[in-house]
């Protein structure tokens, strides 16, 4: 008889625990911002993760022309201030936004572990190899860990609480990576977007003064119109950077803000999380024009 | 204005004015401060520059010189001789920038 009310008294605790953990999950605003968030961190991250690459191999291909019509770039130097450590660093913070916005609709939309213990993993690893990130390696795996511990019935509490946990701790370092991208797209911000341009208007200005003096060598001209249009073609990316992109991060930045307060319940601007969807569907709508697709 | 967006004004003005010039001298030699101007700042974005320094404010108040000066020499191209000489005063206080940022 003990025994029977002692495994009654268990039963009655764990569906008390289930009822207050279900109880206990996001709210639907909490999941529509951190959904919001993470689709943006996704989108804003693989974004600059596939766009470095292309700017160091558009930057090789201008210069490689320059070089071709007897510009000024560097034949010893083609990827001048592009150079795979420089772009690495930079595709490595945009892989951890990505990891970062893959976490969190993992973490809302998910119920799988394995899933879960995926979406963590990455997240840790990537959030570990940005330069100048703000924890330390164990605060990482710490906030990992809180992911890899969900499960069993409480399932959506569990992922509320990680979601409680994971956004404050990991604020400063999207906010570090938000203020990386803003420096990097802004083509006067001294950083790589100021340097693509550098190679853009060196181009630019070598390839006028082959038109102008019909010189180059032979079939110098053509090559210079060439080189005229990897400028134009350099040129919409640019503005795409310093516009819809550094608008994007800017608005992601907000979001982050917002989904931090919301599961705070502190006081927060549902337009800046309205506002990031609307951002993201216009880089992606820029994105594709310049795809041609 | 930071020191990126005059430096990115001061090109953009200096290619304009080396497309509109006439004559195959005066382009040659725009271009040429554009190439120099360009590689300074190549390496200003390498390099991390200390902001409270007089070396940055006089090349900062030397490009605004500069921009008035290619300003001028776009509207009206009789300018262009002290856009040149104007560039590449900012031209040489940027180097100096460089040296002390190195």
């Amino acid at each position: 008889m003990q025994r029977l009310a002692s495994m009654l008294g268990r039963l009655s605790l764990a569906t008390l625990m289930s009822a207050v953990g279900l109880a206990c999950g996001l709210t639907t605003v909490q999941r529509q911002a951190a959904l919001s968030l993470g689709q943006a961190a996704v989108t804003v991250g693989s974004f600059a993760a596939t766009t470095f690459p292309e700017m160091r191999q558009t930057a090789i291909e201008m210069n490689t022309t320059d070089v071709t019509i007897g510009g000024h770039a560097s034949r010893a130097d083609l990827d001048e201030g592009f150079h795979v450590e420089h772009i690495a660093s930079r595709v490595a913070a945009a892989h951890a936004l990505e990891a970062y916005g893959e976490l969190l609709r993992t973490l809302v939309e998910e119920t799988q572990k394995d899933e879960l213990r995926k979406a963590s993993s990455r997240f840790v690893a990537s959030a570990r190899s940005v330069p100048g990130r703000r924890l330390a390696d164990a605060q990482y795996e710490a906030l990992g860990a809180l992911v890899e511990g969900i499960g069993g019935m409480v399932v959506e509490a569990r992922k509320a609480r990680a979601l409680e946990r994971i956004v404050p701790a990991y604020k400063a370092d999207v906010d570090h990576l938000c203020a990386l991208l803003l420096e990097d797209f802004d083509p006067r911000g001294l950083h790589l977007a100021q340097r693509f341009e550098g190679a853009l208007q060196r181009l630019d200005s070598d390839a006028e003064l082959v038109l102008a003096a019909r010189g180059g060598g032979p079939g110098g001209p053509a090559l210079a119109v060439g080189g005229m249009r990897q400028v134009t073609d350099g040129r919409a990316l640019l503005e795409v950077l310093g516009g819809r992109g550094r608008e994007t991060v800017r608005a992601l930045g907000k979001a982050n803000t917002a989904l931090d307060a919301a599961l705070r319940d502190e006081t927060f601007s549902l337009d800046d999380v309205r506002a990031v969807a609307t951002r993201v569907e216009s880089l992606a709508a820029a994105v594709r024009a310049l795809a041609g697709s | 204005m930071t020191l990126g967006q005059r430096l990115g004004r001061t090109a953009s003005e200096l290619l304009a004015l080396q497309k509109a010039a006439r004559s195959r001298p005066q382009k040659q030699v725009l271009a040429a401060q554009l190439q120099r101007l360009l590689e300074v700042t190549g390496t200003l974005v390498d390099a991390n520059v200390e902001r409270a320094t007089p070396e940055y404010d006089a090349a900062s108040r030397e490009l605004e010189h500069a921009h008035h000066a290619l300003e001028a020499a776009l509207d009206d191209l009789a300018e262009v001789a002290e856009a040149i000489e104007r560039t590449a005063k900012a031209v040489d206080l940027l180097a100096k920038l460089v040296v002390l940022a190195a």
